[in-house]
């Protein structure tokens, strides 16, 4: 009885602290939710509680400013450029790594490595004038270059783990039956691959939907701002119409959530792997 | 393993091809031309002057950069003191076996796929005047606390320390991930012949769990010295602006070049960060064989 009641207690000990952990991770997104569907009026009286009627015209109401649609607009396309351009180069690389041996090898190694030590974040200024001389400065391509550029050293490194895994044997037998290079890529490499392509991809297209800092620097142009750029301008007005903002910091947090959702643990597999690389 | 040596016209060259245009371009051009550039005078515009380590030693001089490389120091040290101790304090309650602990892992990992303007939002609301609904200061008054309510993001002395917190709780899921990583990695062997041995909850924390856990905490180290030195931009600009007590070198850099237009001494500085960045990265190479780590 006494083992008993003991067990009971340190249960719910335990289950207390992880509802605390519970909260103190979810707490700030479920702000957001709530106050996203309130009156102004009630935010202010009461910014923790529940609305009386969810407003879900606040979500209309925002994507009606042409601000924020049109950093939304942004960040999508310079997310879908920065991934393709990711996925082509990360991708030959790795494949290449993977798959030959040749001279230089070792300088491509040691090149992924340099990637990874020097982050764009301490290069801005030389990549401003550089990306300046090219013409690239202060426009969605270049800011997708950049975010392949910082994404690809991780990137190739476990793309590189997930090619290992296809077995050479199946290349040669697809090889063997009249496939070209392509064709090998297209039927054996990429299906194979395909999970562990998806997850790379993923997390590094969150970070570049979620990267505040060389968008804010290198695209100084508002009908250019990416949304965090955008919303930051709202966020840092003296007078802030909350449940306005809220509304709209969601929409740019829900395709993160989503995403985040289908793919769960592979998501966290490869940031783990990822991270200890 | 085995390797495709036959020679095809899609040769290993022709595959690297363009990744090695992208880092040429995006990496080594910044590198060469940034350390060539650094020797100089240059405004953003136009380069002048004779070759020298004038930008380097102006700003080592430089007051600006010595307040904020000792900001980002103590920002360093809380965040990985921080990072360490909660990620491990999390992992240990995220590895507890009861029923639906393993699905919620997954929602402490949350906060790390937050936008930082959303973790701002937040901060600034929970932590501002309690006039306007702030928790934490309305907390402090409903508990008699009143004379420690502040505007905890403007208070010199304070808002670095809360600027460090919000770094901490920002990437704390992830940091359990990797400590939770390296708990399942233990044998549980080990735990029973101690248990056996009488060894209490404590010495088998300390002599079984914290040793096994030194290669991650390693790891977990490295990555909160990277969120302090080199991207603590976000963090900084977005909650406070960064105004004297709370400049980093981050937004250091950021002001030198874009808002005096010293584009050279903003090099020097990313320069020394680089350096120094690199020197800890080789420090942990040199360790790291030890630990047994193999690609």
């Amino acid at each position: 009885m006494n083992n008993l009641l003991k067990g009971l207690v340190s249960r719910t000990a335990w289950y207390g602290l992880f509802i605390l952990a519970i909260i103190q991770a979810l707490g700030p997104i479920i702000w957001m939710l709530i106050g996203s569907v309130k009156t102004s009026s009630e935010f202010y009286r009461d910014p923790w509680g529940l609305p009386a009627t969810p407003q879900l015209s606040n979500y209309i109401e925002a994507m009606s400013q042409s601000g924020i649609t049109s950093g939304l607009w942004n960040s999508v396309t310079v997310v879908l450029l920065g991934t393709i351009i990711l996925a082509i180069t990360a991708g030959t690389t790795a494949y290449a790594l993977t798959r030959y041996r040749f001279s230089g090898e070792k300088l491509v190694f040691s090149l992924i490595l340099l990637t990874m030590m020097v982050p764009p974040d301490v290069l801005i200024i030389p990549l401003f004038t550089v990306l300046r001389s090219i013409g690239l400065l202060g426009n969605l391509f270049g800011l997708a270059f950049l975010y392949a550029a910082s994404g690809f050293g991780m990137a190739t490194l476990l793309l590189r783990g997930y090619f290992i895994s296809i077995p050479v044997e199946l290349e040669e037998a697809a090889r063997l039956d009249g496939a070209n290079f392509w064709g090998v890529l297209r039927h054996v490499v990429i299906p194979l691959s395909l999970p562990g392509f998806a997850s790379v991809l993923a997390i590094q297209a969150m970070s570049m939907w979620n990267d505040l800092y060389l968008a804010f620097v290198f695209v100084r142009d508002p009908a250019l701002a990416t949304a965090p750029v955008g919303l930051l301008s709202f966020f840092q007005r003296d007078s802030i119409n909350w449940p306005f903002l809220l509304s709209a910091l969601a929409t740019l947090t829900l395709p993160v959530l989503i995403v985040f959702a289908l793919l769960q643990k592979r998501f966290v597999e490869g940031m783990l792997k990822g991270g200890i690389k | 393993m085995k390797q495709i040596t036959s020679k095809t016209l899609y040769g290993p060259y022709l595959l690297v091809l363009p990744g090695a245009i992208l880092i040429g371009i995006f990496l080594i051009w910044p590198i060469c031309y940034g350390i060539w550039l650094s020797l100089y005078n240059f405004d953003g515009m136009n380069i002048s002057g004779e070759a020298s380590l004038a930008n380097y030693i102006a700003v080592l001089m430089d007051k600006d950069f010595q307040n904020a490389l000792s900001n980002t120091t103590i920002f360093a040290v809380i965040t990985v003191v921080g990072k360490n101790v909660l990620g491990i304090a999390l992992a240990l309650l995220a590895s507890i076996k009861l029923p639906g602990m393993k699905s919620a892992q997954l929602l402490l990992f949350l906060p790390v796929t937050l936008n930082i303007v959303v973790i701002g939002a937040f901060w600034t609301y929970f932590l501002g005047s309690s006039q306007f609904g702030g928790l934490l200061n309305s907390g402090l008054e409903a508990i008699g606390l009143s004379q420690y309510a502040k505007s905890w993001l403007s208070t010199p002395g304070i808002a670095l320390i809360v600027l460090a917190f919000i770094e901490v709780w920002r990437w704390a899921g992830l940091h359990m991930l990797l400590f939770l990583a390296g708990l399942q990695s233990i044998d549980p062997t080990l735990y029973e012949a101690a248990r056996l041995d009488g060894a209490g909850k404590w010495a088998r924390f300390r002599h079984i769990t914290l040793p096994a856990l030194l290669p991650i905490i390693g790891a977990s180290t490295i990555f909160a010295l990277i969120g302090a030195y080199v991207r603590s931009f976000d963090v900084v600009w977005v909650l406070t602006r960064a105004g004297f007590d709370t400049e980093v070198i981050a937004t250091f850099i950021y002001r030198e070049a874009f808002t005096y237009g010293r584009f050279d001494k903003a090099i020097a500085a990313g320069l020394i960060l680089t350096i120094f960045l690199s020197a800890i990265f080789l420090i942990t190479r040199l360790i790291k064989p030890k630990g047994g780590q193999n690609e």
